[in-house]
């Protein structure tokens, strides 16, 4: 009961969460811009589900993206999916580098914020609110728009 | 220098120069040899690469290559845990059906899992139903999947997590193999190759 409470209780501060933050486009921190956070529909709650966004930073200094979080996920990981003599591997990573002046992509097929112990499915048409931890810039609050299982690109 | 240490002299210096061609031939032998099947498309290594296998769909039907005969598969291994390059492959084989148009109607789109102790046909179900609807996926025993990935020259690997044992991945040959109507190995496609490429190479052998 008290259990049932409880998650009831997330899914609301999630969906609450999901509001406030702005949907999707750019969000900026100081000299950190996060554009076009997404994400895709997971099967269910067993399955991860993957989200991408784009890293900006017009600062000198480079910074690094230490952590992701997100109320929906018990589990967040940035993995890197790499091929070599065409065999794909997911490689997690420690942290994220993100250079001065530079931009970092996530995407399909390359690197990704991998999401796992999901606390309700992630359906299409919804927000995946998502916390990036970075060590200079610090917390950065964005929300993903879940596109569909097969997404590819961003939804519209 | 007299004449026995010049003789001995070249004698050492043929030898070395035989070794070496012995050891880049090794190299280059073995080279290809670990590669056969994962890149390379040539004749000695492609006939190795054949359709067989004996699974179950994602009914829970038992399924084998003979099920086929007749028909053009389009083969790719994967597995569902994967969220981020399975899904895309899954979407690019569905975009190539669709492309095909009634050439599609001789083409068997099979996505066969590298990780049976997870997909079970239920699982396999829910996740091909959100692709196109004649995507077929096939699971089955540990042994079943080991037997469909050696007949295909696949290979995977399980890649433990050892922070999370229940979230380990599965490195894996990512290739889209287009096989002919006796389960012979045709031609190959990169996931990462583009739909029209995929299709204008489907549409060249058929």
């Amino acid at each position: 009961m008290i259990r049932r409470f409880c998650r009831g209780l997330m899914s609301l501060l999630a969906l609450a969460l999901s509001t406030a933050a702005t949907a999707g486009e750019i969000k900026q921190v100081g000299d950190i811009e996060v554009d076009t956070p997404w994400a895709r529909a997971s099967v269910g709650t067993s399955r991860p589900a993957a989200a991408y966004l784009t890293i900006r930073n017009a600062g000198d200094r480079a910074d690094r993206l230490l952590a992701v979080e997100s109320p929906l996920a018990g589990h967040v990981m940035v993995h890197a999916s790499t091929q070599q003599d065409g065999i794909m591997k997911m490689t997690p990573l420690d942290v994220l580098d993100l250079p001065a002046q530079g931009e970092v992509n996530l995407a399909p097929g390359g690197t990704h914020i991998m999401l796992m112990d999901l606390q309700q499915p992630l359906e299409e048409g919804r927000e995946l609110p998502l916390r990036l931890i970075l060590e200079r810039a610090g917390v950065i609050e964005v929300s993903a728009r879940i596109g569909s299982l097969a997404a590819r690109t961003p939804p519209d | 220098m007299t004449a026995r240490t010049e003789r001995l002299i070249i004698a050492f210096a043929a030898g070395l120069a035989l070794l070496g061609i012995v050891f880049f031939a090794f190299s280059v032998f073995w080279h290809d040899d670990g590669r056969a099947g994962q890149t390379s498309s040539s004749s000695s290594s492609s006939a190795l690469i054949k359709s067989d296998f004996e699974l179950v769909d994602q009914t829970g039907s038992p399924i084998a290559d003979e099920d086929f005969k007749g028909s053009w598969q389009l083969v790719f291994f994967g597995f569902t845990y994967c969220p981020d390059i399975c899904p895309t492959t899954l979407d690019t084989v569905s975009a190539v059906m669709e492309a095909l148009g009634s050439d599609a109607d001789s083409v068997a789109p099979l996505f066969i899992t590298v990780d049976p102790e997870r997909d079970t046909p239920d699982v396999m179900a829910d996740y091909v139903a959100n692709f196109d609807s004649r995507i077929i996926g096939l699971t089955g025993s540990p042994e079943q999947i080991k037997a469909a990935a050696q007949a295909f020259r696949v290979y995977y690997n399980k890649a433990e997590n050892t922070d999370a044992p229940d979230d380990y991945s599965m490195d894996h040959s990512a290739f889209l193999y287009l096989m002919g109507p006796n389960g012979e190995y045709v031609s190959h496609f990169s996931h990462n190759d583009d739909v029209e490429k995929i299709v204008a190479g489907i549409r060249e052998k058929i």
